[in-house]
């Protein structure tokens, strides 16, 4: 055999070997999956194919309802102050969304009242609140609603700069801590710092109550005395359930950081017989009453006799979870029941086992032996499409699945382009080797631009896409290189092998007429 | 054989498709799903067939109108189990984006009307935000744009910028057809499909680039008697069987899919198999004759500026 062609058909070897251990093999035997993958699945599947949920988390700037009828006092007295009677006045937003609105919509008497108004500017672009620990920067654009002139609509939205640079980094690393502690396999907590925004996978995940501890729980800690915030959940450097034998009953254990600690010392000092309510975000958790003065830092919150000890952990739960240094609402939710992504990887299979076979009988039945040359071809691109995705921790998604079917055309769609042209270099009157030779170098051309093209798309999804598509993109990629190897190299190897073998025969098969 | 014959023809084909599909686009609207348009949709499980106004009427409380959650008209779906092979029936609610607790108020008021469900059932929340939505249909049209763009310079590169600009027509073409049909059926438009249509503009414009590399090669050979279009019917007839035989097994191993897939999978196959048939036929049929007719309208031009000045000097 020729130097070359031994040295091929050994990669070629080695390659489908590495793939059969490292990506066939754990999938039947269990030790070995433990072993390359923690005994996890070795092809790694989205969630539209496992099953679970995605959550995307933005900051929320909407403005508490709180302080925006404080804000809506201040604004009726500067509008008032121009001589027009008092509008009517509305929440901007939706209800029952933790309490908070995009601002205040004004229903003037005239539309002129509405142009005066805007003209007088007296309703300012920003605005700053106050109210004991509590300041915050306001952001206000006042404009006429176009559908209906004589109402005002003013969006109130906080400004960003109220909360600390890496508030969002710190919100991150506590969901991510958070979700590590629920021993949740293959689950993904990424930062996108120039949107803004938390992506949250949680791939398996069955209940969407356990899902939905996370996302409730991302407001903010804080704690009221007489509705007015003394003092965020920042502080709080730790919260823990027990259950106390004095009291007969449930309780849970607060730990203050140094500056809190103190912070907490003159709050419980100054107010004792008070009642100290906590806050998650605008919803309160519970309302203790100060019994003592607290110096250490230390806290016990004592429930009411009968409480279960289960419900003094998920108070502490929220606790510890919900000191996220930022609110967060969840804009981008997208739940795949378990059972439909299994229906759709079982489908999936058959349907692309399908196809396969009927790419192998057609090839067979349009170039014969040739063909059957392209088929192993194709074996052994999906073996290695499969490999491949497996060593590179590609995710497997629904179009991705479509991509790798695409791959598998690419794949045969190169052979078939070498095999016209092998052909027409044969009719050409060339011999076998030559025409073999010069059709692969021909073949070689096409293939590199058409597939070029098709790596630039891939490159595009994968900047632009989200998510389920961005798998896409790498799954197109991975499919279209490897189909380029199978053609390019395995395919030709094994021709130049049979031609080497036996000339005469292949010939007599593909001796082309006329 | 001369299939530049009909060149006419098939141009006058692919210009009414065009226009039929930008018609179509423009009457009758696209059907944005909640990807684009934000909202929420619930695809509750059922135990066996309802129809739309039931649904409705269960949703019709009190507290949930009070709440405006601009609830669409139900969808019913059944499709078949591929572990039983029995029916399996729920039903698709479209709203407004919802906050968890409103999500729970619907859900409570479906399982009160059509009975408790567990969490194997199948039950799924797809929620987003307006404003992400918006995000989302922008970034799709820039990744469709972006895509055409660097393939006409790639083509421009490789080949020549007339190739390039008859290419992207008969991508521009192809993926009108994908928008006219999706129109013209109402089908849901998502992200998924714009991963569809950006498969389909990779493969067909994988198509063309064969046959304009067979130009490429049969220019080289070019006698001064072969006319443009003599180029282009040899390039188009030598690379029609491979087109046919690829189109084939590719469309063969989608039908698959599509025939026995989850109504997920199906909108998304049935995509890619318009655009596979569409994308064959533009190029062969679209974009080697606009070739060709451009290239012989610019051979016919008389080229009187560049010999006046080689006869100036």
């Amino acid at each position: 055999m020729r130097r070359d062609l031994q040295w091929k058909t050994w990669l070629i070897l080695v390659l489908v070997f590495i793939v059969v251990i490292y990506a066939v093999v754990p999938i039947f035997s269990p030790a070995l999956k433990q072993k390359f993958f923690k005994g996890q699945d070795p092809l790694r599947r989205g969630l539209d194919l496992k099953g679970g949920l995605e959550v995307i988390l933005a900051p929320d700037y909407r403005v508490e309802r709180r302080v925006l009828s404080e804000v809506q006092t201040h604004l009726l007295r500067a509008v008032t102050e121009l001589g027009i009677s008092e509008p009517t006045v509305n929440l901007m937003g939706q209800a029952n969304d933790n309490n908070r609105y995009e601002g205040l919509v004004f229903k003037f008497a005239t539309q002129d009242e509405v142009e005066r108004v805007l003209r007088a500017r007296v309703i300012k672009d920003k605005l700053t609140w106050k109210s004991g620990i509590e300041e915050k920067k306001l952001k206000l654009n006042a404009e006429a609603s176009p559908s209906e002139p004589t109402m005002l609509r003013v969006q109130i939205a906080e400004d960003p700069t109220n909360f600390p640079a890496d508030a969002l980094y710190q919100a991150k690393v506590i969901i991510a801590n958070r979700i590590n502690s629920t021993g949740l396999s293959e689950t993904v907590v990424r930062l996108d710092k120039n949107k803004e925004r938390i992506e949250v996978q949680l791939p398996g995940v069955k209940s969407q109550e356990e899902a939905e501890r996370l996302i409730k729980s991302t407001g903010r800690l804080n704690f009221r005395l007489n509705g007015k915030i003394v003092m965020f959940g920042t502080d709080l450097e730790d919260a823990q359930a027990g259950f106390s034998t004095n009291e007969g009953t449930s309780v849970i254990h607060l730990r203050f950081g140094k500056a809190g600690a103190k912070l907490f010392e003159k709050i419980t000092t100054d107010h004792v017989g008070e009642v100290l309510a906590i806050y998650l975000d605008e919803e309160e958790l519970m309302a203790p009453v100060i019994s003592e003065p607290i110096p250490s830092g230390n806290a016990q919150i004592t429930l009411g006799s009968g409480a279960a000890l289960q419900e003094a952990k998920d108070y502490a739960i929220l606790m510890k979870s919900g000191a996220l240094p930022i609110s967060l609402r969840s804009v981008l939710v997208t739940q795949v029941a378990p059972t439909l992504g299994t229906e759709t990887v079982r489908l999936s299979l058959v349907a692309g086992t399908a196809g396969i076979i009927l790419i192998l009988v057609f090839m067979i039945s349009f170039y014969g032996l040739m063909g059957l040359v392209a088929d192993l071809a194709l074996l052994i691109y999906t073996l290695l499409v499969v490999g491949s995705l497996v060593v590179f921790r590609g995710v497997l998604t629904l179009p991705g699945v479509a991509g790798l079917i695409l791959g598998i055309g690419m794949a045969v769609d190169a052979n078939i382009i070498i095999y016209e042209r092998i052909k027409d270099e044969m009719r050409a009157g060339k011999g076998i080797r030559s025409a073999l030779t010069a059709g692969f170098d021909r073949a070689y051309i096409t293939i590199l631009d058409s597939n070029v093209t098709t790596l630039i798309i891939a490159g595009v999804l994968s900047y632009f896409g989200t998510g389920a598509v961005k798998g896409f993109a790498v799954t197109l990629t991975i499919s279209i290189l490897v189909s380029m190897f199978s053609a390019l190299v395995v395919s030709r190897t094994l021709l130049e092998i049979w031609i080497n073998k036996s000339p005469d025969r292949f010939l007599t098969k593909y001796g082309v007429r006329g | 054989m001369n299939v530049m014959k009909y060149k006419k023809l098939f141009l006058l084909i692919s210009v009414l498709a065009m226009v039929f599909s930008i018609v179509i686009w423009s009457v009758k609207g696209l059907n944005y799903g909640i990807d684009f348009t934000g909202g929420t949709d619930i695809r509750f499980p059922l135990a066996e067939k309802v129809t739309s106004t039931q649904v409705m009427a269960a949703l019709d409380t009190e507290e949930l109108r009070n709440l405006d959650l601009e609830v669409g008209p139900p969808q019913p779906y059944n499709y078949v189990d591929p572990q039983t092979g029995g029916q399996k029936y729920g039903v698709l609610i479209h709203t407004r984006f919802l906050n968890q607790q409103e999500e729970k108020l619907v859900i409570t008021a479906l399982e009160k009307a059509f009975g408790e469900i567990d969490e194997e059932s199948g039950l799924q929340v797809n929620q987003v935000e307006p404003v992400i939505g918006k995000e989302l249909l922008f970034n799709a049209f820039y990744a469709v744009v972006i895509s055409w763009v660097l393939i006409l310079i790639y083509i421009a590169f490789r080949f020549e910028f007339k190739s390039g600009v008859a290419g992207l027509l008969a991508l521009i073409h192809d993926v009108l057809w994908i928008i006219g049909v999706f129109a013209l059926l109402g089908k849901e438009v998502n992200l998924n499909l714009v991963a569809a249509v950006l498969t389909i503009i990779g493969y067909s414009i994988n198509d063309t680039i064969v046959i304009f590399d067979r130009i490429r090669e049969n220019l080289r050979f070019k006698k001064r008697t072969d006319s443009y279009e003599q180029i282009a019917n040899m390039a188009i007839l030598q690379s029609m069987r491979r087109s046919l035989n690829t189109s084939i097994t590719t469309v063969l191993a989608i039908l698959v899919l599509y025939l026995i897939g989850s109504p997920t999978i199906k909108d998304f196959m049935f995509a890619l198999l318009i655009g596979l048939t569409v994308g064959t036929y533009s190029s062969l049929f679209m974009a080697t004759p606009l070739w060709a007719l451009w290239k012989t309208a610019e051979e016919k031009k008389p080229r009187s500026a560049k010999v006046a000045t080689a006869t100036g000097k």
